[in-house]
């Protein structure tokens, strides 16, 4: 999983040992819902309830605008 | 005494040297407030159809909007407008930082400029009184020195001056201008047109007050805004890392414009971060007039010479000069910002008009010989700077260049044309619509081409949980989108806010200051509508507003002979990404005009994109419609 934080990109790994939705992998790392904009995964972008496979790269991000 | 605005509208012929005051009543104010709406009022009404913009008959207008100067953070944008030497369709383009106050401080809420003068003048108000004086002197200088020099001749160093250099003089298309040497107008070549008209700059000192309507209420929403500020995230982000943020956040979204468009990701994108720039040349975080986010940067280079007075690179310029070229070093950027920033050009599109050049030069269809000798190919520094300088002056290639990439394409011909990325001949931005579907929709439908500040991006919306989606509940969105799907509530979305942005150019505020790019909620914005200007106000005037200042557009564009085949994207676009986190997205052709004519028939627009006799009505443009033309206005002789 990589997370792009304030200025930064941080990468966070987390055992899974089936697929989950993505609701599910960020309660795992303790972030609040309300602080991620969008995620994407496999040239996707994907939604709370999306599952997301144990191999699978997530990039999750804060809400990003223009200017 | 009017509250919030002066009631009055200055008018100089530069070719005779006449200047007049125009008084306008509240109506006015209230029906296009300002910018936009104010400077599509002008033209239409003043400006012939097929005029070129290079001539003396071309209106070039200065508007702040009714909340500049208002003691209030983001309340101090003002547009210029004219018909676009880039685009010949509707130009218009804001800045922030101090002018737009001072001009409504100084007694006036707009300039609306004719004629040519006969040789090089600059227009000086202080406080009410206009003078039109010789600037000899100062043609052929560069931004910083004649600044000095304005200020040191009227012995007045608050002297708030918008002003060109070279690059204006010179007639790059592209060329923009700046006030306070560091913020710009940027787009539509604006700056061109002033130079064509000989006209250097306008000086402006004003100490009087706008009187408020309801300071109470003012300063409650002022004091609430600032303590949002560093509360959000969105706002806290911009003060921190200024929009330069971008850089790290779209490459690993994959939509960091990079080699001229054809991939989304950027190897080197660290070195051209905020994190490097933070790290390697900021001194200072800088902010407009009485504006708590402060999400401007000044740096400094000693290798390159680079000056804090001449402001920081914003994210636009990191990825045109940097992913875009290939270039890794932030150093440069900042060099070849202030490069454009002392010249007067556009660097969104001097980064793409070179850009173009270097794909054009790898693809063999440019030679060595006919590029002054340079290797013109992607990630030369030197390459860069050089190109830059001759744009600005017009030199060798340079003034093929100065031509923007659509007119320079047509120069250079054999295909070229097919790496040519802009929309009505203006150059994309620094965002790729195959990530953001309704960027791509701004790009197309924005009057003045190709332009990234007009609507919402995607990404800002695309969370139902998060506090920028949320706060747009009020528009009745209540369920957010996927950023690469087109579906109604898209176009839905993408049209209420594209109005709500409309708004805010003619209103004078700062796209950082609102919900949903930043903290302040509608509800707090309309009230401060209200209490600057003491009016009983809404959602729905100030929506209107923004409808109506965009329907004066593309009236004026289909006037020009504009239609739906100048709403298209460039092809790439519509081609899959190369690399990155969306590799293999791409912005599906039907789909997208699908989208688009869906947002016509939204916006109340015909089948071409134009305004239908109905919606001009409904808008109370009844001057616009034949046979309704009664309810032209609103002179307060």
């Amino acid at each position: 999983m990589i997370i792009f934080q304030g200025n930064e990109l941080i990468e966070e790994y987390v055992e899974l040992d089936s697929p989950v939705t993505l609701r599910e992998l960020i309660a795992k790392i303790g972030l609040p819902r309300e602080s991620i904009g969008f995620a994407i995964c496999k040239s996707n972008f994907i939604a709370f309830d999306d599952l997301v496979d144990v191999d699978d790269e997530v990039r999750i991000f804060p809400p990003l605008g223009g200017g | 005494m009017p509250f919030g605005y002066n009631g009055k509208i200055l008018h100089l012929d530069l070719s005779s040297g006449s200047i007049d005051v125009e008084s306008l009543r509240e109506e006015f104010y209230r029906t296009y407030m300002g910018g936009s709406g104010l400077i599509g009022y002008y033209l239409l009404k003043m400006l012939k159809p097929g005029t070129d913009p290079f001539s003396p008959d071309n209106v070039l207008v200065f508007a702040p909007g009714v909340m500049t100067g208002a003691p209030l953070g983001g309340m101090c944008r003002f547009a210029v407008g004219a018909k676009s030497p880039l685009t010949n369709a509707f130009g218009q383009s804001e800045a922030g930082g101090f002018w737009g106050p001072e001009l409504k401080r100084a007694g006036f809420d707009a300039i609306v400029i004719k004629g040519k003068a006969d040789k090089p003048v600059y227009i000086y108000i202080d406080d009410g009184d206009v003078k039109i004086c010789g600037a000899g002197h100062l043609w052929g200088k560069k931004t910083g020195e004649v600044q000095d020099i304005i200020r040191a001749e009227h012995d007045d160093p608050a002297i708030r001056v918008a002003q060109i250099g070279p690059g204006g003089e010179n007639l790059v298309r592209f060329a923009c201008i700046t006030n306070e040497l560091k913020h710009f107008n940027g787009r539509n070549g604006l700056g061109a047109v002033m130079g064509s008209k000989n006209l250097k700059a306008i000086a402006v000192r004003g100490k009087g007050q706008i009187p408020v309507a309801d300071r109470k209420l003012m300063s409650e929403i002022s004091k609430k805004f600032g303590t949002s500020v560093m509360e959000n995230p969105l706002t806290r982000g911009l003060y921190e890392n200024g929009t330069a943020a971008s850089v790290l956040g779209n490459n690993a979204a994959g939509i960091l414009p990079t080699k001229n468009f054809h991939y989304g990701e950027f190897d080197r994108a660290d070195l051209i971060s905020a994190k490097a720039m933070n790290e390697k040349i900021l001194v200072a975080r800088e902010g407009c007039y009485a504006c708590p986010v402060r999400c401007k940067r000044a740096v400094k280079s000693e290798r390159f010479s680079v000056e804090p007075r001449f402001g920081g690179p914003e994210y636009e310029t990191l990825a045109s000069f940097g992913s875009l070229c290939m270039i890794d070093d932030v150093e440069v950027i900042a060099k070849a910002n202030q490069m454009c920033n002392e010249y007067t050009l556009d660097t969104i599109s001097t980064g793409m008009t070179i850009a173009f050049a270097m794909e054009c030069f790898e693809a063999g269809i440019l030679t060595k010989e006919e590029a002054d000798g340079m290797e013109l190919t992607f990630g030369n520094s030197e390459a860069l700077l050089a190109m830059i300088e001759k744009i600005a002056k017009r030199e060798g290639f340079g003034d093929v260049l100065a031509e923007g990439s659509k007119r320079a394409s047509k120069i250079i011909g054999r295909g070229s044309e097919k790496f040519v990325l802009t929309v009505k001949g203006q150059e994309l931005p620094m965002h790729d619509p195959r990530g953001k579907y309704s960027v791509g929709l701004a790009y197309a439908t924005s009057e003045k081409g190709a332009d990234h500040m007009v609507a919402a991006h995607d990404t800002m919306i695309a969370s139902k949980d998060q506090y920028s989606f949320s706060e747009i509940a009020p528009f009745g969105i209540l369920e957010p989108e996927k950023p690469t799907k087109f579906s109604p509530l898209k176009v839905r979305t993408f049209a209420y806010l594209t109005a709500w942005w409309s708004f805010f150019n003619a209103a004078g505020i700062c796209d950082f200051v609102p919900v949903p790019r930043s903290s302040m909620p509608v509800n707090d914005v309309i009230n401060a509508l209200s209490a600057f200007t003491g009016w009983k106000t809404s959602l729905f005037e100030a929506v209107k507003v923004g409808e109506r200042a965009l329907a004066l557009a593309r009236v004026f564009n289909a006037r020009e002979g504009f239609g739906v085949e100048d709403d298209l994207l460039p092809e790439r676009l519509h081609s899959p990404l190369k690399n990155g986190a969306l590799k293999g997205n791409f912005l599906p052709k039907e789909d997208f005009l699908e989208a688009l004519h869906l947002y016509y028939a939204m916006m109340g627009w015909d089948e071409g994109g134009v305004p239908t006799e109905e919606k001009l009505l409904e808008l109370g443009l009844d001057w616009l419609v034949e046979g309704y033309g009664k309810s032209d206005h609103i002179s307060g002789q």
